[in-house]
């Protein structure tokens, strides 16, 4: 009995301080009850067709340290690949001959208006260096908006300038608004209590639509035939963002 | 392996990591601003399973692959990796598709290589630690770089699949592969670990050879192939005459030589791209 009591008051004080506690830090930079404006810059990755470069401005309320709300306006720069160019180009090098089927993805963003939900569960640190502790939060945003499209076919031209060379004067172009979805997942890299940097992987996500069956010779006579793809499918456009949000 | 990779293997293999704490014990410790990292890493050995890596971003081929990555962690934040992978899906991508279907256009040669199978080494470096607080837990987390280099084993569409027969693949042949990625690797507990990495296996060249059939040989099979069989006779020891005879699905091999035959000769070279994300579960020894 004796052993065994001398033997507990060994192991106690070995147990209390071999795993000592760590001191358990508040969090540095709440965001709760906080209003935020944000500017980012973006570019897409993973192109094939079209390139997409885009302006965000941002705001964002945080109910809590783990939950908030953001409403994005864009303005973007987009185009065609040099691939999708010299897809057309090869194409009209070709005899106008029979029909065409256009290219699914071709829609280019314009301009956007988003609103969804941001879920951060994720609140930590990092060093950058011995001397340079990275606060950030992680999160998840989930939402849906309007789009403003543009597109240029690469397979149906109004006014072939060159056959040899496959130069097009007048490509088949069409606009519209589109519902857009979006998922993004990001960091917000805490510089201070008034300000953290953006980044963020973003997917958009709108219904594509394009034209099947256009007649060759009579669109290159300036008469688009053809008819709808009754199953388009789906443009994705995923982009990287990096930007800089501050905090009121 | 060399005697002296093989020394260091056993020496690695015998060494205990050391997880002693010099401060445990003390009566005067009260809190730890500084806390030790909880599970060493350093000579210790661990294999990580990416079972379903899908590409991203693939232009004109689609890539699903199988990782398995043994890493050797020589310090805490030093490692060797090796990474024996295996691509059991890959095919023309959906892009590739439409642009044959619809503008009767199709990628040149040297960009529609596949990788099948091969094998990289990399040193990793992990040069950021840290931990998050995630649903009311501690997560501790590490940021891992690495580059590297290896071979890899790679075929070439020959036939897309219709209604006469299956796709066709031809080899051509082994290739350098380099590679670069960086991810998120989890420690859950002493044993396990998860990573969340993204890796690029970029691998360049031309199609010189299809099957081991360079244009000459090419040019005498599909002469053979007009004139009625496909012999084999007066072609290099290397090309494979077998990959072109016989039968797949009903589809006859030999008409795959006047496909072959124009890729091989078209030139050109292209430098590709397989970026994965590789989500894997590891444990540690």
């Amino acid at each position: 009995m004796l052993a065994l009591a001398g033997l507990a008051g060994l192991l106690a004080p070995v147990r209390a301080h071999a795993s000592p506690e760590p001191p358990v830090q508040p969090r540095l930079y709440p965001v709760a009850g906080r209003f935020s404006l944000a500017a980012t810059v973006g570019i897409s990755v993973f192109d094939t067709l079209t390139r997409t470069g885009t302006l965000d401005v941002r705001a964002g309320w945080d109910f809590s340290d783990w939950l908030g709300v953001d409403v994005t306006v864009t303005d973007a720069l987009s185009g065609h690949t040099a691939l999708a160019d010299r897809v057309g180009q090869h194409l009209l090098q070709t005899p106008a001959e029979g029909t065409v089927d256009d290219l699914s993805d071709l829609w280019q963003l314009k301009a956007m208006v988003l609103g969804g939900v941001r879920l951060a569960p994720v609140y930590g640190k990092f060093n950058l260096g011995p001397d340079l502790p990275i606060r950030f939060q992680a999160y998840l945003w989930l939402g849906g908006g309007a789009a403003w499209l543009d597109r240029t076919s690469v397979a149906i031209c109004r006014n072939v300038t060159s056959r040899e060379q496959g130069t097009c004067g007048d490509w088949f172009t069409e606009s519209r608004v589109a519902p857009v979805v979006s998922g993004a997942l990001g960091f917000r890299l805490f510089t201070g209590v008034h300000g953290a940097v953006v980044l963020e992987l973003r997917n958009l996500v709108w219904k594509d639509d394009y034209l099947l069956g256009v007649d060759r010779a009579a669109a290159e006579a300036g008469n688009v035939s053809g008819h709808r793809a009754p199953s388009p499918g789906f443009t994705n456009t995923v982009l990287v963002d990096l930007g800089y949000a501050f905090f009121f | 392996m060399s005697v002296l990779g093989a020394l260091v293997l056993l020496t690695a293999l015998g060494a205990a990591p050391d997880a002693a704490d010099p401060l445990a014990g003390s009566p005067n410790l009260q809190f730890r601003v500084v806390e030790p990292k909880p599970f060493a890493d350093a000579l210790r050995h661990e294999l990580v399973l990416s079972p379903f890596v899908p590409q991203v971003g693939s232009t004109f081929t689609t890539h699903w692959l199988t990782s398995l990555t043994y890493t050797f962690h020589a310090t805490e934040w030093l490692g060797l990796r090796i990474q024996p992978f295996w691509v059991w899906h890959a095919q023309r991508s959906r892009f590739s598709s439409e642009l044959l279907s619809r503008v009767r256009q199709d990628a040149a040669a040297a960009s529609s290589v596949m990788l099948h199978w091969g094998a990289v080494a990399a040193p990793e470096w992990a040069p950021l630690r840290g931990k998050f607080a995630a649903f009311g837990g501690t997560v501790r987390y590490g940021l891992v770089l690495f580059a590297g280099a290896g071979v890899g084993q790679t075929e070439i569409e020959l036939k897309t699949a219709d209604a006469v027969g299956p796709a066709t693949y031809g080899s051509t042949g082994l290739r350098m592969v380099a590679t670069g990625g960086a991810g998120f690797r989890v420690q859950l507990g002493d044993r396990f670990t998860v990573r969340l990495e993204v890796q690029d296996l970029i691998h360049w060249g031309s199609v010189s050879h299809i099957n081991g059939c360079d244009a000459t040989d090419l040019r005498v099979l599909n002469d053979q192939h007009t004139a009625g069989t496909v012999t084999g006779a007066g072609v290099s020891a290397q090309c494979t005459v077998g990959a072109f005879q016989g039968t797949a699905g009903g589809y006859d091999r030999a008409n795959d030589l006047g496909i072959a035959q124009a890729k091989v000769s078209e030139g050109g070279t292209d430098t590709l791209h397989v970026v994965g994300i590789y989500l894997g579960f590891g444990v540690e020894l």
